[in-house]
């Protein structure tokens, strides 16, 4: 009996690849007022950023229950050996403690939970590394071992159209560094546990060139993806310019989720990648 | 110094000082003409005689030369202001190192403290040019040391020091072009000549006054008495110096254009204290009379939001002009961020107007610094503003190639780890502080600040102060002139053609945002009419923003980036 993988559905992971590796994932719940949505499940991301600029109300996210994770785990302890549940930073969402929680309420089965300190692709990729390990056969302490390894490598960088969804979401942290600019500009972030502020640019344009800039200078990466909110356009540009990074067609794109969308809002640009050990 | 003038001790040498300094305050004028670009910034006769005054206010007359030199250069060092002061505070140095400790100085150990002033002097600077201040502080230390080698005593040795610095002086245009194109000798030569001469002078018993009515501290007036409640508006405080100013035309004029105002002086130099919602207005009506010198405009409501919020007094505007130095050379400083978790690293930047502080403010700089364009800061100025920070670690964004250097002697003054980003306009400022990076360490942020400065181009726009020839272009006192990235480029008696002229030297297919600063002397509705006129030209632009910058003389000073 293998290892089987868990995430929360701020991973991203691009559904074929969920599908290939056979990675379970725990939805998030977004609630547009009265109205509770299942993240990726009753409601897309495309979905989500329709609603998100025609509605005027603002949205909010809750993390799943413990219940939720017990009911997963449950089910997966039928015909596994063990779980590895990776979730987004215990500093930005309170998923990973539900998780813990469950852990609890699932004797059964030994459980590692694992705070990958970042969000979207950037454990996504975690949880894909973690798929192969349980695929060649390692056992749960050799995989929870080597992933959290990894941890300390992720990098992620994004530059937001506005700071408006993380101020009324409450996730501005350091970045309130950037509130209140009088010039037009856009503030660049690092996720590293929590939302840092890193620097400020005029234009798409210019935010493509330091983000790849930025990137570059911590390369290479084993993994590298792009992430965008309702930004596809910008995101293949990015792509197609980390191309003497990593290879291009190794470059995974990502729609960040509704619940990162919460906080994020539209227009969001950003690049994330496991630097190699 | 003795009966026969042949050696200075410490209480004559700082006579003589004293004196050097009042003849160079009654040559200010003569020194500010020789400059060669016809820009409305910091003069050299100002500023050394800013820097030379600070040198001698308050010093202890020791009977030692060496305790009252070393008095003498600590404070020249803090008081430099722009380049030229810097210059004169190395050579002040230079000469107390070459004291050595002497109690008295003869003949040949003047000529030691000269010859040691040169070698600092030319120390200062990264690559010393030959026809400018160093020169002469050379050849009036070369011409010392024969003096002395020929038995001379200390006046005798002094005097060949100024015969020297005065041939030196004359030779300047010889050896610098646009010297010669200009028809004029070096400005801050011509400075260090006149020091000579009046430490000259009064070795020769001659007595030299402070020129009357000139003295910023004469005309000065306590403003935290003049200022209220209810203050509303842009606080503006200048200078002006003139020859038949009509002073009480100027006072009834200037008490129509605001409220709280307060007019001293006389038909030589005036002093202005005015709250208006229009500073442009009133700078503009001084200008016709004279030279405009120590201009400060601070916004009162900001300020006052800004205490509101913060607790925290937003600027100094309120004492600096009890000191004359302050009040003629600038000096405000912004609220300091106290908040060391945010910015690890901490940011000092020269503003030119209160909307640049506040933009830079925004941007998270923890101390601005008025100044800049005719009012650069003293070393002083930039070692409290980096002092003030908690931060020990701090970037100085000078945004002016004249603040450059006393922001390098500030930072050799200062106990903490002080990098200087060297932007030489506002706009380079802007976006070096738009590349700051909060997750990065210091090294990292001063590699990737200083390769964003050449990212923008800074067009500058302001009007020709004086008449003046530039790369065989005539400019005439009064015509519209266009700098770019501080190289004076375009003249002529049109803005709009000038600024059109301009624009078209930008390679602009290459720039995306272009933002509008509209300064003091100009309005929002001008720059919105310009920011129309580019949009529609150049409409690949991302973005034209208009901007606020309050900047005095520089009706807009306009970045491409």
């Amino acid at each position: 009996m293998s290892v089987a993988v868990v995430v929360d559905s701020t991973a991203d992971i691009p559904q074929a690849m969920r599908d290939e590796y056979a990675i379970s994932v725990v939805p998030l719940s977004i609630i547009f007022g009265n109205e509770t949505f299942q993240d990726g499940v009753d409601m897309t991301s495309d979905q989500f950023y329709q609603r998100l600029t025609e509605s005027n109300v603002h949205p909010s996210s809750s993390q799943p229950s413990p219940g939720a994770f017990a009911e997963v785990y449950e089910r997966l302890a039928q015909n596994h050996a063990g779980i590895i549940s990776i979730h987004i930073s215990g500093k930005l969402s309170g998923t990973v403690r539900s998780a813990a929680q469950a852990q609890e309420l699932v004797p059964n089965i030994p459980i590692r939970v694992i705070d990958s300190g970042s969000v979207s692709m950037g454990f996504g990729f975690l949880g894909l590394e973690a798929a192969k390990l349980a695929r060649a056969g390692h056992t749960l302490d050799d995989i929870a071992t080597q992933i959290e390894r990894m941890v300390p490598n992720i990098r992620l960088w994004a530059v937001l159209d506005t700071l408006k969804y993380l101020e009324r979401g409450g996730r501005i942290g350091r970045t309130r560094a950037f509130l209140g600019t009088l010039l037009n500009v856009k503030p660049m972030i690092q996720i590293k546990e929590e939302v840092l502020p890193a620097e400020q640019v005029r234009t798409h344009k210019k935010a493509i060139a330091r983000m790849v800039d930025l990137a570059s200078a911590e390369g290479p990466y084993e993994h590298l993806a792009v992430l965008h909110s309702a930004a596809e356009p910008l995101a293949t540009e990015l792509a197609n310019q980390l191309g003497s990074l990593h290879p291009r067609d190794q470059i995974v794109t990502a729609q960040l989720t509704g619940v990162i969308g919460v906080h994020g809002g539209p227009g969001v640009l950003g690049v994330t990648g496991i630097k190699k050990a | 110094m003795d009966q026969q003038g042949s050696v200075c001790d410490g209480v004559m040498l700082l006579r003589g000082l004293e004196a050097a300094a009042h003849w160079l305050e009654q040559h200010v004028g003569e020194v500010n003409a020789l400059n060669v670009f016809p820009v409305p910034d910091g003069d050299t006769g100002t500023n050394m005689h800013l820097t030379l005054g600070a040198a001698v206010k308050d010093v202890q007359p020791l009977p030692s030369a060496a305790a009252v030199a070393d008095q003498v250069y600590r404070k020249a060092l803090m008081g430099a202001r722009g380049n030229s002061g810097v210059i004169l505070s190395q050579i002040i140095r230079g000469f107390a190192e070459g004291i050595d400790g002497k109690a008295q100085l003869d003949g040949p150990g003047l000529a030691e403290a000269f010859r040691r002033a040169a070698e600092r002097a030319y120390k200062a600077v990264m690559k010393p040019t030959e026809g400018t201040i160093l020169t002469v502080a050379r050849v009036a230390g070369e011409d010392a040391v024969a003096a002395a080698a020929a038995d001379a005593g200390y006046t005798q040795v002094l005097a060949a020091a100024v015969a020297g610095a005065n041939r030196a002086v004359a030779e300047t245009p010889n050896q610098l072009k646009q010297l010669r194109d200009a028809g004029v000798v070096d400005a801050g030569g011509k400075g260090l000549a006149i020091v000579l001469e009046g430490l000259l002078k009064q070795a020769r018993g001659e007595t030299i006054e402070r020129p009357v009515g000139s003295a910023a501290v004469e005309v000065a007036f306590d403003i935290d008495e003049i200022h209220s409640e209810d203050d509303f508006g842009y606080c503006t405080t200048f200078l002006l110096e003139g020859s038949d100013i009509p002073f009480e035309d100027v006072r009834a004029m200037i008490a129509n254009m605001g409220q709280s105002v307060v007019v001293v002086g006389d038909e030589t130099l005036v002093k202005a204290h005015v709250h208006t919602e229009r500073p442009g207005d009133v700078l503009n009506y001084a200008i016709g009379f004279g030279a405009l010198t120590g201009i400060e405009i601070a916004n009162m409501d900001k300020q006052r939001a800004a205490i509101k919020d913060t607790g925290l007094v937003s600027t100094e505007s309120s004492r600096a002009p009890k000191e004359s130095t302050a009040a003629l050379g600038g000096g405000t400083r912004g609220a300091v961020v106290e908040d060391e978790e945010v910015a690890p690293i901490g940011i000092v930047a020269v503003a030119p107007g209160q909307g640049f502080v506040d933009i830079f403010q925004s941007l998270n700089v923890g101390n601005v610094i008025t100044g800049g364009q005719t009012m650069n800061p003293s070393t002083k100025d930039l070692v409290e503003a980096i002092s003030q920070l908690p931060q020990r670690e701090v970037i100085v964004l000078p945004n002016n190639s004249n603040i450059l250097m006393a922001s390098r002697q500030a930072q050799e003054l200062v106990d903490k780890t002080v990098r200087i980003i060297p932007s030489k306009t506002v706009p380079q400022g802007m976006v070096a502080m738009l590349a700051f990076n909060y997750t990065e360490d210091l090294e990292d942020n001063v590699a990737a600040m200083t390769k964003a400065l050449g990212n923008v181009r800074t067009l500058e726009i302001t009007t020709a102060v004086r008449d003046a020839t530039v790369d065989d272009k005539a400019v005439r006192s009064g015509q519209t002139i266009g700098l770019l990235d501080g190289t004076l480029v375009e003249a002529g008696d049109d803005r709009d053609a000038v600024i059109d002229a301009m624009l078209e030297r930008v390679d602009m297919d290459r720039y995306e945002v272009v933002t509008i600063y509209y300064g003091a002397t100009t309005d929002e509705a001008q720059a919105q009419v310009l920011a129309d006129r580019i949009t529609e030209r150049y409409s690949h632009l991302d973005t034209v923003e208009v901007q606020s910058g309050d900047q005095p003389f520089y009706d807009f000073i306009i970045s491409a980036e």
